[in-house]
């Protein structure tokens, strides 16, 4: 259409040129993201192989041994089971709280108050892990402690391992897990909540039969992300799981014959002994298996998370 | 029309949206096993009445309200549990809304909440409860295969006949219905329209509606609603065929709204 | 469904559900008031532990265990080291997203690639920078310790997150201003540049500041990036590449990692409560910006 006006212009030419090169910059910038992702998985991956061709291990005994010992014997399903069990009890704590959280701000809570409180959970979205983490070593911890001995009527435990790492982990996901379950019931329309009312259901029913389950695929995706930063958290963590070659659990002599002692994740593992490897010792691959092993774990969470928003109806 | 044999006596009822008022004294009675539809433009009011019937509007922070609504003699305005209200009053939607769950769960959801089915067999009881309400809903031969399928799979005019069916699980008295065919195509409005002359013999029926043709085909009762007042009530071929009130005529010969 | 002492009228049901209505909104009341009162005391503990050891020559010492001026100098130095390469990246890559990208294949591709980015742990984009910044992939050394390698990979971390917020401020701008410019016979270039980014900048700018919040709170992927040294000699310099630098997050991290003796722990307290502050001013900062682009848009 504009051939005719263009004739004879060169400036629009020129200016061809230039969006072109802008196409392009912008392009190759997002290309950027591309590209780390498979610069992640290429060297992480391919270091972390080298624990079984360059050192060696055999992966059977490398995943279900529970001999870690640096210089010696690598095996790390003790570090696999700390991360599992730090999971699924920050988890245990962490989803019926969030979900109360979200279901008072957009439920429960009359309206001076929602907005104020829905920006005070936004604001602990962003307080680091260190401060959680410091916050544990200093008031969770010893508070552990002095409960556990108070029960088993002694000196038993320090107070480190799994419950005070979930406790902290569990503040930290809070604010993640809510603000999302939050956002997925506020997407529920109105006339769901109305076409129950309407038949005569109270509020609590209104909320546990028919807004949780018409959001929980929003809720879903909230409670796996609070899955990755659980399982990923590294810093918050080794202040206070303990760093110890020992199962999270396991039975004890005294009362409450349980022992909770210090363990350690996968990810203070990484974290404690990444400074003592030399490249290429045994040691230095296996902390990369350990890195691979996390990766695999975050990507499938990301694509059950994407399944869990794909079924998303609201 | 005396007072004590009407379903609904309203007296002098104003509500307000914060500071402005939606409803100005309105009074009428609505006489049971009829049906009563009120019309008006949009936003005249006549929903928000609707909703005080069963007082959906107490989910709406800012409303307050002044007056005397009685059902059955009893004053629902301050006596009365919301929850045994809503009950008896049941309440279609303008959009269908059933629930993100199977068609039979839809169904079965109120009587659920309310146990009404009890005892040994319970499960069969069930099952009758909500056998018994699509049929009522004019529903059942198109779903009776597909009960435990979502839904939401069905049509506009079936969702709509489906919250119908959940509304009569419950054993509701009265049915208050919000413009329930705006949202629908012409075929799935007139089984609705048809199921509704059916429904008045068992149930006292308020109905809103945009749609005047549709009023006069299935109300017996009719009130005109206008910027928050009631203009006009009256049997439905006066107030068609012989409005007292110059506003009521040239609504209903279309001169506005 | 039933409980075991199910009642026998329709009334003592009716009842028992309303006390049940009762107390399911007391739970909630309790729970959500013990959750914030669980977080405002995470701060108002450290904030009481931590002030009292505040004073100007905290601020102003070098000394590992009396002083931050170091890690002040550091967690700024890194800061903005890592947002000139994210912000340009991060904001450009949005501009495609928004204004090039059809829906389809790189439109998932892209889509994909950020949320799996975003959820790497990030001690292990930390042994990434490690592995391509202070090491040559591992075969001898490139650089070492260093802050540029610390905030390379701080950028690596936080460039999904960038990307997010600033599409999410490109979207904010109207259609309707993009469509005045095409009609004003601008090209697309000209539309992003002139209309599209200036209409962007007070998202832009929430997005930075909540992104910086992050970086300036990350620990585990600065500890084998730029390190856990705190030099206390020569610290005030702007060499990229061979001096180690620890922040003020790092810095509580190696002060509870070497040993903690009582002084280390009130120099902890006191950094956590900069630390704390630095991050909730930015974040809050983020917030208000947040406010004037609703202002802007929807003309209140």
């Amino acid at each position: 259409m504009i051939t005719n006006l263009s004739k004879g212009r060169p400036t629009i030419r020129k200016g061809a040129t230039a969006e072109f090169l802008g196409h392009l910059w912008f392009a190759l910038s997002a290309l950027v993201v591309v590209v780390l992702l498979v610069l992640v998985y290429y060297f992480v991956g391919s270091q972390s192989f080298q624990t079984f061709t360059q050192s060696h291990i055999s992966p059977a005994d490398f995943f279900l041994s529970s001999n870690w010992d640096a210089q010696n014997h690598l095996g790390i399903s003790y570090f696999i089971i700390g991360s599992l069990s730090l999971v699924l009890l920050s988890l245990v704590f962490a989803v019926p709280i969030s979900l109360a959280v979200a279901v008072f701000i957009s439920e429960i809570a009359p309206k001076w108050l929602k907005y104020p409180l829905l920006r005070a959970i936004e604001l602990f979205l962003g307080i680091p892990s260190v401060i959680f983490g410091l916050f544990g070593l200093i008031v969770i911890v010893p508070l552990i402690r002095n409960f556990l001995n108070l029960i088993a009527g002694g000196i038993f435990y320090n107070g480190y391992g799994l419950v005070p790492a979930a406790v902290v982990v569990t503040f930290m996901i809070l604010p993640t897990v809510a603000t999302i379950a939050y956002d997925a019931m506020q997407a529920v329309p109105r006339e769901l909540r109305e076409g129950s009312y309407a038949l005569g259901a109270t509020r609590r029913q209104t909320i546990s039969k028919v807004l949780i389950p018409a959001a929980g695929p929003g809720i879903m995706t909230g409670v796996i992300l609070g899955i990755a930063r659980a399982l990923g958290e590294t810093v918050a963590v080794a202040f206070v799981i303990g760093n110890s070659q020992h199962l999270p659990f396991g039975l004890s002599n005294y009362f409450p014959y349980l022992y909770i002692g210090p363990t350690s994740a996968l990810t203070t593992q990484l974290l404690f002994n990444f400074k003592e490897a030399t490249v290429g010792s045994p040691l230095y691959n296996a902390l990369w298996t350990i890195s691979f092993v996390l990766l695999v774990i975050s990507a499938i969470l990301v694509a059950v998370s994407r399944a869990f928003a794909a079924k998303r109806i609201y | 029309m005396a007072t004590d044999t009407a379903k609904f006596s309203i007296k002098d009822l104003d509500l307000w949206y914060g500071e402005s008022q939606a409803l100005k004294k309105i009074t009428f009675d609505i006489q049971p096993n009829t049906i009563t539809a009120l019309i008006g433009p949009s936003g005249c009011g006549k929903s928000t009445f609707l909703r005080q019937l069963n007082r959906m509007n107490d989910l709406i922070d800012s409303v307050k309200v002044q007056g005397s609504v009685l059902y059955d003699g009893l004053d629902i305005l301050n006596d009365c549990d919301v929850i045994e209200l809503r009950q008896k009053v049941g309440m279609v939607f303008q959009k269908p809304n059933p629930f993100p769950m199977s068609i039979y769960d839809n169904v079965a959801y109120g009587p659920r909440l309310h146990g009404l089915a009890t005892g040994k067999k319970r499960h069969r009881a069930l099952d009758e409860i909500v056998e018994r309400s699509l049929v009522h809903a004019a529903l059942f031969d198109e779903v009776k295969d597909r009960m435990h399928k979502s839904a939401l799979g069905l049509s506009g005019g079936q969702q709509q006949r489906l919250c119908i069916a959940r509304v009569l699980a419950v054993e509701p008295d009265v049915l208050l219905m919000d413009e329930p065919t705006s949202a629908l195509d012409p075929i799935s409005t007139a089984k609705i329209e048809s199921l509704l002359d059916d429904l008045k013999k068992q149930y006292t029926i308020v109905i809103v509606t945009h749609n005047m043709q549709q009023a006069g085909r299935v109300s017996d009762a009719t009130g005109f609603f206008l910027t928050g007042e009631m203009v006009e009530f009256g049997k439905t071929d006066d107030i068609f065929f012989n409005p007292k009130d110059s506003r009521t005529e040239s609504y209903i010969s279309g001169r506005f709204g | 469904m039933n409980s075991k002492k199910a009642p026998k009228t329709a009334n003592q049901r009716h009842q028992r559900e309303l006390k049940r209505d009762q107390h399911h909104a007391v739970i909630h009341w309790l729970v959500t008031g013990f959750v914030l009162l669980v977080l405002l005391y995470i701060i108002g503990y450290t904030f009481a532990a931590g002030f009292k050891n505040l004073s100007l020559n905290f601020f102003i010492s070098s000394d590992f265990d009396r002083g931050i001026a170091p890690q002040l100098f550091n967690t700024f130095y890194i800061l903005i080291l890592s947002m000139i390469p994210m912000l340009l990246i991060g904001i450009s890559a949005a501009v495609y997203i928004v204004e090039y990208a059809k829906q389809g294949t790189m439109l998932k591709i892209l889509r994909f690639a950020t949320e799996t980015l975003s959820s790497v742990p990030s001690i292990i984009i930390g042994l990434l920078g490690f592995l391509l910044f202070v090491t040559n992939f591992g075969q001898g050394p490139r650089w070492e310790f260093s802050r540029l390698a610390g905030a390379l990979t701080l950028a690596i971390l936080n460039l999904p997150w960038m990307m997010r917020t600033a599409e999410d401020a490109l979207r904010a701008v109207p259609a309707s201003l993009r469509e005045a410019s095409y009609a004003l016979g601008a090209t697309k270039l000209q539309t992003i540049f002139r209309t599209v980014l200036p209409a962007a900048i007070p998202g832009l700018m929430t997005g930075a500041l909540i992104v910086s919040g992050r970086v300036i709170g990350e620990t585990a992927a600065l500890i084998y990036t730029s390190g856990v040294a705190g030099s206390s000699n020569g610290w005030f310099n702007f060499n990229l590449i061979h001096v180690p630098g620890d922040t003020l997050a790092v810095h509580i991290y190696t002060l509870f990692a070497d040993n903690p003796t009582p002084a280390a722990q009130q120099g902890q307290t006191a950094t956590a409560v900069v630390l704390i502050a630095l991050v909730l001013g930015v974040n809050l900062l983020g917030r208000f910006f947040e406010r004037r682009l609703t202002k802007r848009f929807s003309g209140e």
